[in-house]
């Protein structure tokens, strides 16, 4: 069987924001690319069951998810799943003023549950709507909206950025006052 | 305190959508903050930055690995080598990763963000 230039292009086009996904995923470049070699070598030789005119970048996603599904159980008895590896290896200088710190928020992503970091970079980063998450992750929409929610919020804690709390309303007189002086403890 | 200030910061031009159903930032899909949620500023900022760390890695593009390993392919007609190559790890892995009952819609638009506030 030949390989279409048309699906070639494709999946080259796809492999810049599929190798995002993978590095972002596992926190380690090699662990990622090999992830990504794999995934471009399944979908090859399974590419009797990609339909043409779907999405081939969604397709290539749900691969490399479940390649990193299965993986990761696999390791997980060995190693620590993410090493951070990755987000000790760069060092990005922070330009803007007012933004955080790109290291920081690497390290940070790499301690959400697995669940809550790929359903955050589907749809906060991939450019997947919820529908085509919720297909890659053969799991409910609501599933991964509530994923997405959880993971910023704990993102949200790691980085002491506030972070939500159903018994201080936003109308509560005191939240700016505490939720200040959680910040200032967090950060000791 | 914080709701009044977002609920005063939308401006009647903040409410126009300027793209399609796929196109409406953060902001424009969560302009009422609800207690017990994230804020707005920090949702933004939080989405901002995983997106920032995200492109970082888009931007160095198709390593040479990746051009090779499909020229290759190509070049050598080798698809039925990539089935054999992938054979071993297919009966020891998921039965099926390639998720052939996927059906996800051809499309162009980005979608990002696009039910924000559920």
């Amino acid at each position: 069987m030949k390989l279409q230039p048309s699906v070639r292009d494709a999946m080259l086009g796809a492999v810049p924001s599929l190798r995002a996904f993978a590095i972002s995923l596992s926190g380690n470049i090699d662990r990622a690319d090999d992830l990504v070699q794999e995934t471009l070598l399944r979908a090859i030789a399974h590419i009797d069951s990609f339909q043409p005119g779907t999405n081939m970048s969604a397709w290539l996603f749900t691969i490399l998810r479940n390649l990193s599904r299965s993986e990761y159980r696999k390791r997980r008895r060995e190693v620590e799943d993410v090493d951070g590896s990755y987000a000790g290896s760069l060092e990005t200088p922070s330009e803007q003023h007012g933004r955080l710190e790109l290291q920081e928020f690497r390290e940070a992503l790499t301690k959400l549950p697995p669940d809550q970091r790929e359903a955050l970079l589907l749809v906060g980063a991939s450019g997947f709507s919820y529908e085509e998450a919720a297909a890659i992750c053969d799991c409910a929409i609501g599933t991964i909206k509530s994923r997405v929610n959880r993971g910023r919020a704990r993102l949200s804690k790691l980085l002491s950025l506030g972070y939500p709390d159903e018994e201080l309303s936003a109308e509560h007189p005191t939240r700016a006052l505490l939720s200040g002086a959680e910040r200032s403890a967090d950060r000791q | 305190m914080r709701k009044q200030k977002f609920e005063t910061s939308v401006t009647p031009n903040s409410r126009l959508p300027t793209g399609g159903p796929g196109k409406l930032s953060t902001s424009q899909t969560n302009s009422i903050q609800r207690p017990g949620r994230l804020s707005r500023d920090v949702q933004s900022k939080i989405g901002e930055t995983l997106q920032e760390v995200f492109d970082d890695i888009v931007k160095e593009g198709v390593p040479d690995r990746f051009a090779r390993l499909l020229e290759q392919i190509e070049a050598e007609d080798q698809v039925g080598q990539a089935q054999g190559l992938t054979e071993q790890m297919a009966k020891s892995g998921e039965p099926d990763v390639t998720g052939s009952k996927l059906e996800v819609p051809l499309t162009d638009k980005p979608a990002r963000n696009t039910s924000e506030s559920d």
